[in-house]
């Protein structure tokens, strides 16, 4: 075996980041100059995104989108995103003039002051205008997705669902669902108990003669309350239950864990 | 409006297509910070952080070298072990020549989920003991070494399960990354 074959595995353990920095730096020193070994790193790597894309969606919160839209109104501020800053030149250039061109240069400057005070506030009038849309179209999401959950919650077609634990102690973990096939789901958890390293919660579809449907991951925040929104599914389903079973990270295909709580229709 | 335009209407410093790429991916981008911190207020940092940095690197961002939601995730999943192991961020989290190569369309949110089930259904079929040391070592950044301490189990064994491991993935999406299981001579 030559010696790209002895690098072949630490290759891909080096693109997916399970290296140590003390076995990298002689890695990547053989990467700089063997074309083989860069295209296998490279193909690692894809191996590494696709491994990050395993991860069950997760809707935001609201509110994040317009706090990263104000930053870019903040960045456009900088002298990176736009800002004018005072040119060296331009100071150096007024040394020119002499004592008997005052007058014209003292017009010429306040007609230039003026202008680019014009072009100026041009320019913040037009970059906050751009701001200002950017976050009203936020605060438009913010309240489609609230008009979304109440179109939900009020529909008289909106399946309501009590799941609720049978073994757990006191207090008992209890979850509402309200599915809606066109709709989308919501579901909402308390007093879930913390999970151990390595897991996570799922909740799932239990259909009528079918194999149950994962319906999302969930990691319950300090207090043991979760929230799972999910849009409605490319193919409505006709769940007969739903259930909550602690599965480990990141969800299975079918069911394998302990049932946390259950409800049927 | 595809990945590509979005980026070109980026570097023309159009907040609108960076607002579409958020919509189209933050709930891509919030998973995976999620998912590495465990603590929606830091992984709503970091999701900030990544498409900020999106903005600002757009200029020099190549979609040539790499797919979009690649350089998100990937980008993200650096940045926020940085956060989890309280360490700077790392030169590799802020590359801009994106080496992630997807050569498929991931801008169909249908598509991606149905990859993401296949990549997830893969992850199950591994052997437990290597399954979890890939989660453990890629979504909290924890290298060999570190690994033998956490499980108790001999560095030996730690690089073998997850050579094996990566061989199994290796071989299950040869077809999406580009690898040929060619052997390196």
């Amino acid at each position: 075996m030559n010696e790209h074959a002895q690098l072949a595995d630490d290759i891909d353990l080096l693109a997916l980041g399970l290296l140590g920095d003390e076995d990298c730096a002689p890695l990547r020193a053989h990467l700089e100059g063997c074309a083989a070994c860069r295209t296998r790193f490279d193909e690692a790597r894809s191996l590494a995104a696709l491994l990050a894309l395993s991860t069950p969606l997760a809707e935001p919160p609201a509110h994040a989108r317009a706090q990263l839209l104000g930053r870019l109104r903040a960045w456009r501020e900088t002298p990176e995103g736009g800002a004018r800053v005072p040119r060296r030149e331009e100071t150096q250039r007024a040394r020119f003039w002499t004592w008997a061109n005052l007058g014209w240069a003292v017009a010429a400057l306040v007609i230039l002051a003026t202008a680019g005070l014009m072009m100026d506030e041009n320019r913040r009038v037009h970059n906050q205008v751009q701001s200002l849309q950017a976050e009203l179209a936020g605060k438009q999401q913010e309240l489609d997705r609230t008009h979304a959950v109440l179109d939900l919650l009020h529909s008289t077609e909106t399946v309501r669902v009590h799941l609720i634990s049978g073994s757990a102690p006191w207090p008992w973990p209890e979850g509402r669902v309200y599915y809606h096939p066109k709709k989308g789901l919501l579901f909402v958890a308390s007093h879930l108990p913390a999970l151990d390293p390595g897991e996570s919660y799922q909740l799932w579809f239990v259909q009528e003669g079918g194999a149950p449907a994962s319906a999302g991951v969930f990691w319950p925040d300090a207090k043991g309350n979760a929230t799972v929104m999910m849009p409605a599914a490319p193919k409505p389903m006709t769940p007969k239950a739903f259930a909550v079973t602690v599965e480990h990270d990141g969800g299975v295909p079918a069911p394998t864990g302990p049932q946390v709580m259950v409800g049927e229709q | 409006m595809s990945d590509l335009e979005l980026i070109r209407r980026i570097v023309e410093r159009d907040e609108t297509a960076l607002a579409g790429v958020y919509d189209r991916y933050a709930s891509l981008v919030f998973a995976v910070a999620l998912r590495v911190l465990r603590d929606a207020a830091a992984a709503e940092e970091v999701l900030q952080d990544i498409f900020y940095r999106l903005w600002v690197v757009a200029p020099r961002f190549d979609p040539a070298r790499g797919s979009l939601p690649g350089w998100l995730a990937v980008s993200c999943r650096h940045r926020a072990i940085d956060r989890l192991r309280r360490r700077e961020p790392a030169t590799d989290s802020d590359a801009v020549a994106v080496d992630i190569r997807l050569p498929f369309d991931l801008e169909e949110e249908v598509y991606r989920n149905g990859l993401a089930e296949r990549v997830r259904a893969a992850l199950v079929r591994l052997p437990e003991g290597q399954r979890k040391l890939v989660e453990m070592a890629y979504f909290e950044g924890l290298t060999h070494s570190e690994l033998a301490v956490r499980t108790g189990e001999p560095l030996g064994t730690i690089k073998s399960r997850l050579r094996a491991a990566v061989a199994s993935l290796r071989k299950e999406f040869g077809e999406f990354t580009g690898f040929k299981g060619q052997q390196i001579t």
